[in-house]
């Protein structure tokens, strides 16, 4: 996504310096054109992104079709309430990175920062509370595959949903760290004062992003948590 | 022809001294740090043709193996690990990226009228994560080979030792190269088109290349998550693809397939998109139904998705899927049957000039249309249970793949070599090499269609002694093919250590914007912001255009 | 130099456009409707409407319409240029003729699956085979486990492992 955001310098590209905004690449016409492309270019990223997440989905939907029982029994074992908990601090985080965009659309800067700031550190929560999770499995021996180790497991196949959640949820948790990543990145130019109402596309992409983390643990959430 | 070529001559004379994209800056760091596509593009090249050298060795020694139905090189286990060698290093290495990322990155921007493509540093990081994909296939390779095909079919993936697991990954980390250019050219064909380019006055070529990344940005992620999967059922036994935990190991094949069904039309559509620039130019003669042509493409993407699963006609899918997905593979052969007959038409009664990149054209229409029919008979089920898995396919797949991809590949890169570096080659030779490489391709291939409808197994180490004549047949075959593609190298490399540009702006007469530019195409592509007055297929008005601009 | 200034003369600037407008009150509304659904998303859990496929696509028939909010009010959908509409629903439709052909054949299948030596009626109700580690830690696996030693071998060496550890 930094892509975008920074003219490339070099390769005998000499522009004179008349009229031509900083963040606008050589071979753009106009920043309306820049813009759009990257708009275009982040869309195409999420297509990647949702079909990546659609094999994890379907595998669940196989495994919970044929071990119906094994995955009841198992979602007993995960904290509703943390689930519901981290559910909520994701939806207000994509509301304050929204609010972000706006700010930065807005030139805003002050409000910029404190919106990335929150929804940085919600980010931050999020994680805090899967380790706590995550912790709690580890500990009980609810395990994917061969290293589960639970004794009281009630039906057989009950790794086949720690498996899942291990995997979704890790997948899933690995888009948070490396939007947190972004965003602290996004901080830092903000600080410097690079984004305003001519030039925002790295926050808006990072939103994009941001959001789709986000639905996917919309559709997480009621699968791993909420099985009956 | 003659007339094309006298004023092009004028235009050679005065363009040579000029800078372009080779000799504008110099030293190995401007190209290893650069962000020009048509840079880009010659890196790619010259990676990808060290694979495919590497693959291709490793093809001479298989087949040279099967001379005899014993042992002669190497031994059983060996022998699996280069089958599988050479088809991971063929698909994943050399034909997934082969013509988007070397043509296609050279050519697409030009063709648009564009001065880059819409991302280019992400463009030289997708290069440089194909580079490391392949440096941990070559890891994989060295650290113990891996033996079970380039499809990975579980159990035996998720339970043989050896470095499969490292050659899964590296499969994830070309998925990400190949992503990248998928987005990279989507967007570029949609917002970097010059003033006056319309959809329908693009290149048919700029047309494969959109279906192409479209396939490249719908399907890719699936075979990383794939591929992850596989990874943590080899790890922690997760159970999704093991019947023995409650898994499903048809599951993986679906999910193989999911991807590499249309990795397949990865590797063909571009090919087409390269003919349907060959033949109108060296058949002087408009496009016979550029239309159809353009949609057939986006019809075999979307259609390229829904027929997968008639690679698993025999691993115990129901028989009711089977027999949707038999039906749906026919409906395949109509865009590519509208894209044939669509050449063919424009050939009718046009001036056929018959240069290297012509001869490799025609080469692909029989080629691929042998490849393209077979591949209805194994779509067929009733007789795909009979020749599953056997030399049937193998022979099926090359025709396709090699027949079809790799000798519209060569088509293309003797259609653009002169803009790439600036020099022409030598046209007597580079037609013998594309008659051997015809003539050897037949000789290997064919024998395999008749061993695979005897019953000859793929992937086998020894054979029964009948079928010894035909595999003789089939590796002198190879040795030819071999021959032609190293004269073909020399034809094309020896030209390079001329120092001067003696290529003309436009040696074919061809009439897309690529060819009004220098050979070798300028740093920035266009001096001026060029403006699309006629068609990509109008010879009448380049030449007038070419014309006016001589005496001007 | 020549060939740029032709095409600098005019610059439009992202304040034309659209999506600069304050859209506070939306956001705030979207995220209520969110809260509200994800609410009514736990509360419909603990409700059985018979069958678990059912259940199922209740619980995914809300999580889109949450989705849907997010994607067109968060995602800025709703204001955007057709293109990247399409663009997404492209990757929903792609997303559905994965999963509908596969169940396509999951769900046609005549099952072949081993019997084993419990009661022959058994083995068509998606009992898993339980896992080689179990052998010796649920009482209700270890007929069947026993049944598939020779599978049980090939695979068992990395999960012995891990149950050894245990």
């Amino acid at each position: 996504m930094s892509d975008i955001a920074i003219p490339v310098g070099g390769q005998g590209g000499e522009h004179s310096a008349h009229s031509h905004p900083k963040f606008l690449q050589h071979h753009f016409h106009t920043a309306q054109q820049q813009f759009e492309a990257s708009k275009l270019g982040m869309w195409l990223f999420l297509v990647t992104e949702i079909l990546l997440f659609s094999g994890l989905f379907l595998g669940y939907f196989i495994l919970q079709s044929k071990h119906p029982q094994a995955f009841i029994e198992a979602h007993h074992h995960l904290d509703r309430n943390l689930g519901l908990i981290n559910t909520l601090v994701l939806l207000v985080s994509s509301f304050t990175m929204v609010m972000a965009v706006q700010s930065a659309a807005l030139s805003k800067t002050k409000a910029t920062l404190a919106f990335l700031y929150t929804t940085f550190t919600l980010g931050g929560v999020f994680m805090v509370i899967k380790y706590f999770e995550y912790s709690h499995k580890i500990h009980d021996g609810l395990l994917p595959g061969s290293l589960f180790s639970y004794a009281g497991a009630a039906v057989p196949g009950e790794y086949l949903f720690f498996s899942m959640y291990f995997m979704m949820t890790g997948v899933h948790g690995i888009h948070i760290i490396a939007g947190m990543g972004v965003i602290a990145y996004l901080i830092y130019r903000t600080h410097k004062g690079d984004y305003s109402s001519e030039y925002y596309t790295p926050v808006d992409l990072t939103g994009l992003y941001w959001h789709l983390v986000d639905l996917i643990w919309i559709y997480l959430f009621p699968l791993l948590y909420l099985v009956s | 022809m003659a007339e094309v070529s006298t004023q092009t001559q004028q235009a050679t004379a005065s363009h040579h001294e000029e800078l372009n994209y080779l000799n504008e800056n110099r030293g190995v760091k401007s190209w290893l740090l650069t962000v020009d596509h048509k840079r880009i593009g010659v890196m790619y090249f010259w990676t990808i043709m060290t694979m495919f050298f590497v693959g291709g060795v490793l093809a001479l020694v298989l087949r040279t193996e099967l001379l005899t139905p014993k042992r002669l090189l190497v031994d059983a286990q060996v022998y699996n690990q280069l089958f599988t060698l050479h088809g991971a290093i063929m698909t994943f290495l050399v034909l997934v990226p082969l013509i988007p990322a070397t043509l296609g990155n050279f050519a697409m921007p030009i063709m648009l009228g564009a001065k880059d493509v819409a991302f280019p540093r992400l463009n030289l990081a997708s290069y440089y994560i194909y580079v490391v994909g392949a440096l941990m296939a070559v890891a994989a390779i060295l650290g113990g080979g891996l033996d079970t095909g380039w499809t990975f079919y579980t159990p035996y993936s998720s339970t043989t030792s050896g470095g499969v697991g490292i050659m899964t990954m590296a499969a994830f980390v070309l998925g990400f190269s190949s992503i990248l250019t998928g987005v990279n050219f989507i967007a570029t064909i949609h917002k970097l088109r010059a003033p006056g380019m319309s959809w329908y006055n693009m290149p048919l070529f700029i047309w494969g290349m959109y279906a192409t990344s479209l396939i490249q940005v719908l399907a890719t992620p699936v075979i990383g998550i794939t591929m992850v999967l596989l990874l943590m059922e080899r790890i922690f036994q997760v159970g999704i693809f093991d019947a023995n935990l409650g898994g499903d190991p048809v599951l993986f094949q679906h999910f193989f397939w999911f991807y590499s069904h249309p990795v397949v039309y990865i590797m063909i559509l571009p090919g087409m998109a390269i003919i349907s620039e060959v033949i109108p130019t060296f058949s002087q003669k408009t496009i016979f139904g550029y239309k159809p042509i353009a949609w057939s493409s986006v019809g075999i993407a979307v259609v390229g998705f829904l027929v997968w699963g008639h690679h698993l006609f025999v691993s115990g899918q129901s028989e009711f899927a089977a027999a949707v997905f038999s039906f749906i593979t026919f409906l395949v052969a109509i865009p590519s049957g509208i894209k044939i007959w669509n050449w063919m038409a424009t050939m009718y009664r046009g001036s056929i000039s018959l240069k290297a990149p012509m001869l490799y054209a025609i080469s692909f229409l029989l080629l691929f249309g042998i490849g393209g029919l077979t591949g209805l008979f194994l779509g067929a089920l009733a007789v795909d249970v009979h020749l599953h898995d056997t030399y049937f396919i193998v022979a099926h797949f090359h025709y396709v793949m090699m027949g079809g991809t790799l000798i519209a590949f060569f088509a293309g890169v003797h259609y653009w070599w002169p803009k790439i570096y600036g020099r022409m080659y030598n046209e007597y030779w580079a037609s013998i090499a594309c008659l051997l490489v015809f003539l050897g391709f037949n000789g290997t291939f064919l024998p395999q269609f008749i061993l695979g409808a005897r019953g000859m197994p793929r992937r086998y180490y020894n054979y029964l002694d009948q079928f010894q004549p035909l595999h003789v047949a089939s590796t002198i075959g190879s040795y030819i093919l071999a021959l032609g593609l190293v004269i073909m190298a020399v034809v094309l490399i020896a030209p390079l250590f001329r120092k001067r540009y003696d290529a003309p702006n436009n040696p074919w007469g061809a009439a897309s914007l690529e060819w009004t530019v220098s050979s070798p195409a300028p740093t920035h592509n266009f001096h001026h912001d060029p403006v699309i007055t006629h068609g990509p297929y109008d010879f009448k008005a380049a030449r007038a255009a070419e014309k006016a601009g001589a005496h001007a | 130099m020549a060939l740029e200034k032709q095409t600098m003369e005019s610059i439009p600037k992202h304040g034309e456009e659209t999506h600069t407008h304050d859209h506070t009150r939306y956001y705030i509304g979207t995220i209520i409707a969110l809260f509200v659904l994800t609410a009514i998303t736990v509360f419909v859990a603990g409700i059985d409407f018979g069958s678990n496929f059912v259940n199922l696509m209740i619980a995914m028939a809300i999580a889109t319409v949450k989705a849907s909010l997010v994607v067109l009010f968060f995602m800025h959908l709703r204001w955007e240029k057709g293109m990247n509409a399409i663009v997404f629903l492209s990757s929903i439709f792609f997303v559905g003729v994965f999963m509908v052909f596969t169940f396509l054949d999951i769900n046609t299948r005549v099952h072949v699956e081993p019997a084993g030596p419990s009661e022959p009626g058994a083995s068509a109700g998606y009992e898993p085979i339980p896992m080689p580690m179990y052998v010796g830690k649920t009482p209700a696996a270890e007929g069947e486990a026993a049944a598939a030693p020779a599978e049980g071998e090939q695979v068992a060496t990395p999960a012995e492992g891990g149950a050894a550890q245990n």
